[in-house]
């Protein structure tokens, strides 16, 4: 076992963790809040069992690149560390359309210059055999194609870039 | 009567699997086919030989009718099993199959034509006197669908005509959107089925979706092994099944079954087959399509008929005659499937491809998990995102319901997103309980209320907390890259002990 202070993040949710260590297990104080122990094991399945004032948790925990994924009760919680002073999301991201999933495109329905309006379909992704039509949200000019149909996309990858209409 | 020795599963996943089972008890060998993508599968090492087909994308590999019948003639394989989906509704491989030498287990090629068709199915219906619904059969250039959907009105689905699953299908609520639909359909339904033709039908609202098990020999003796109500679906894809249905009582179970045995000797349908029906909240029901294959929900089936489908498809396929009694099949308990898919609740059910770091399936007296998917496995981006079938039993249905819920949150699939929590949700709501779901309440459902991921409560910090103390932070481990085809702690990268309450 190890000190931890650290700020931890999970949807709109953050907290700071401070744990320090004991013989089998941690004292953690949450959001400055007073420290509670915890005793520590992990089950037969290698699944982390943490017993505290409140009981015991179970959960299977597991770290996917910067994130810590902690999958309690049937539902998967995706934990990232606090980059620090950057919570806000950033604002600029409606302009670039990225994929949602990794998988092919289909269909490419706009050119460089195009003004569409809200709603318009702009690219046809499709994966797992279903399609998935990327839309625009807004009326918007667009200001780059960077697909061509037929083309493999990753999760992630820029398809489009759009700009308001003046 | 054929002797069936050797089976070739013309198929993938846990499906290849399930017939694997069935044949391990008759004592037939069983070979593999497999994609690229495919070739670390679980089901390919269990099978007694495996041939590789060709490149990840299904038209060059489980959708090359050539290349599996030539991988049977290699192998040595005296028959194929289709699965579903692929090719196991297409009647011109199981027509190239028996031209082979091969034994084709499923219906005839006579049989898929009559019923696998949509349109034909309709016929086969008005013949058997059971009713049908409107919509449009034929000439499917956009011409002649723009007038027919004028006729059936709005809102309608645009199907495709050898379609099953919600494949090539879009629901269409106004004219201006038709074309798009239409394209989009056709596109899928090319990729799916290797046919774009398209038909119409009118969309019921407040429907509900029965089906109806059947098996036929090669004698004409035809059973219905009761029906599956499936119920919950999105975006026309099931995701919980049941048997028996609880929408219907014993007079409407009754004209059910007689329904679909009609129209499997109308067809002079051999195997198993599945009718499937829309149930009209005034109680009407229509004959909506005829599945010319083993289905993916057969478990719910299996575990309260107690049958075993698969074992009576090669059975049949071999010409045994069908001993099953219609009035020996009665239900014993209540049976629900869960369809775990890959894929985000909360981003529009989109699929996830990527690699499952870690894995629990549920476990205990009444569960049945049928899946082919182990720790470490990349889940790609090529075929349907379904993982695993969890499938439980209960004395009734309320019994039967609690447990799914429990095995729900037993269920980890880490690395990935997948359906679990939202199903959980609806398992433990007041709808699903009270048999209150009809086919579109998933969407109507979702769009008032979108499925948002739950905040993280006290416990998930605490575990967090936890990992993090026992040296889980950043740079510390490389969660996904553990030789985890067994998931034990001995393969744990954060060198945490065993040992209860023991630090390193």
């Amino acid at each position: 076992m190890r000190p931890v202070d650290a700020t931890w993040t999970e949807g709109r949710s953050a907290k700071r963790l401070k744990a320090d260590p004991t013989p089998g297990g941690i004292v953690l104080s949450v959001d400055g809040g007073a420290g509670r122990p915890f005793a520590v094991s992990r089950d037969a399945e290698g699944g982390w069992v943490v017993d505290g004032p409140d009981g015991r948790v179970r959960a299977v925990v597991a770290r996917v690149g910067q994130r810590v994924l902690v999958s309690l009760g049937g539902h998967t919680f995706e934990f990232s560390e606090a980059a620090s002073g950057a919570l806000a999301a950033s604002a600029a991201v409606e302009r670039d359309i990225t994929a949602p999933m990794t998988g092919k495109v289909v269909d490419v329905t706009v050119r460089e210059g195009d003004v569409v309006e809200a709603g318009a379909t702009l690219v046809v992704l499709e994966a797992m055999k279903m399609e998935h039509r990327m839309k625009a949200v807004a009326a918007m000019r667009v200001t780059s194609v960077r697909v061509v149909r037929g083309a493999a996309v990753e999760l992630g990858a820029l398809l489009v870039t759009l700009e308001p209409v003046a | 009567m054929t002797a069936i020795r050797r089976v070739l599963v013309a198929n993938r996943g846990e499906i290849a699997r399930r017939v694997f089972r069935a044949c391990r008890m008759r004592g037939v060998s069983t070979v593999a086919v497999y994609s690229d993508a495919d070739a670390d599968s679980p089901y390919v090492a269990e099978a007694d030989m495996a041939v590789r087909l060709g490149p990840a994308d299904a038209r060059e590999s489980y959708l090359r009718a050539d290349l599996i019948i030539d991988a049977a003639l290699r192998s040595g394989a005296d028959a194929i099993h289709p699965g579903y989906g692929f090719l196991s509704e297409n009647a011109a491989f199981a027509r190239a199959v028996m031209d082979a030498g091969i034994v084709w287990i499923g219906p005839p090629p006579e049989a898929i034509l009559a019923v696998g068709d949509k349109q034909r199915a309709r016929d086969v219906a008005k013949r058997a006197g059971v009713p049908t619904f409107p919509g449009h059969e034929g000439d499917d250039d956009d011409a002649s669908l723009i007038a027919a959907a004028a006729r059936i009105g709005y809102p309608l689905l645009v199907k495709a005509a050898a379609g099953g699953g919600g494949k090539g299908m879009r629901k269409v609520g106004a004219a201006s959107e038709l074309l798009d639909a239409i394209a989009s359909a056709r596109r899928e339904a090319e990729a799916a089925f290797g046919s774009s033709k398209l038909i119409l039908e009118r969309c019921i609202e407040h429907a509900r979706h029965v089906e109806v098990q059947l098996l036929g020999d090669t004698r004409g003796h035809v059973v219905a092994l009761l029906e599956r109500d499936c119920s919950l679906q999105r975006r026309h894809q099931k995701v919980i099944e049941e048997c028996p249905s609880p929408s219907i009582d014993a007079e409407t179970r009754v004209r059910l079954l007689d329904m679909g045995v009609r129209i499997a000797k109308a067809a002079g349908y051999v195997n198993a087959g599945t009718a499937e029906f829309i149930l009209a909240p005034d109680g009407a029901l229509y004959f909506l399509e005829m599945n010319t294959r083993l289905q993916v929900e057969h478990p719910v089936t299996e575990e309260v008929v107690g049958v075993d489908l698969v074992g009576w498809q090669l059975a049949i396929a071999a010409g045994e005659p069908l001993t099953l009694r219609q009035e020996d099949i009665v239900p014993h308990g209540h049976a629900i499937e869960f369809r775990l898919y890959a894929e985000d609740p909360s981003n529009g059910f989109l699929p996830q491809p990527g690699r499952i770091v870690d894995l629990r399936l549920p476990q205990g007296p009444m569960i049945r998990v049928d899946a082919c998917v182990r720790a470490g496995m990349e889940i790609t981006g090529w075929y349907d995102p379904m993982i695993a079938k969890i499938i439980v039993k209960g004395a009734d249905r309320e019994e039967a319901r609690r447990r799914l819920s429990a095995a729900l949150a037993e269920t980890v699939v880490l690395g990935i997103r997948t359906n679990t929590a939202w199903v959980k949700s609806v398992v433990d709501g007041d709808a699903f309980r009270d048999a209150a779901i009809d086919t579109t309440w998933a969407e109507r459902t979702l769009s008032a209320t979108p499925y948002e991921r739950p905040e993280p409560g006290e416990a998930a910090w605490v575990a967090l907390a936890a990992f993090l103390a026992a040296g889980g932070a950043p740079g510390a481990s490389t969660g996904g890259t553990a030789p985890a085809r067994h998931p034990t702690p001995f393969y744990a990268t954060d060198g945490f002990s065993l040992v209860r309450g023991g630090a390193p």
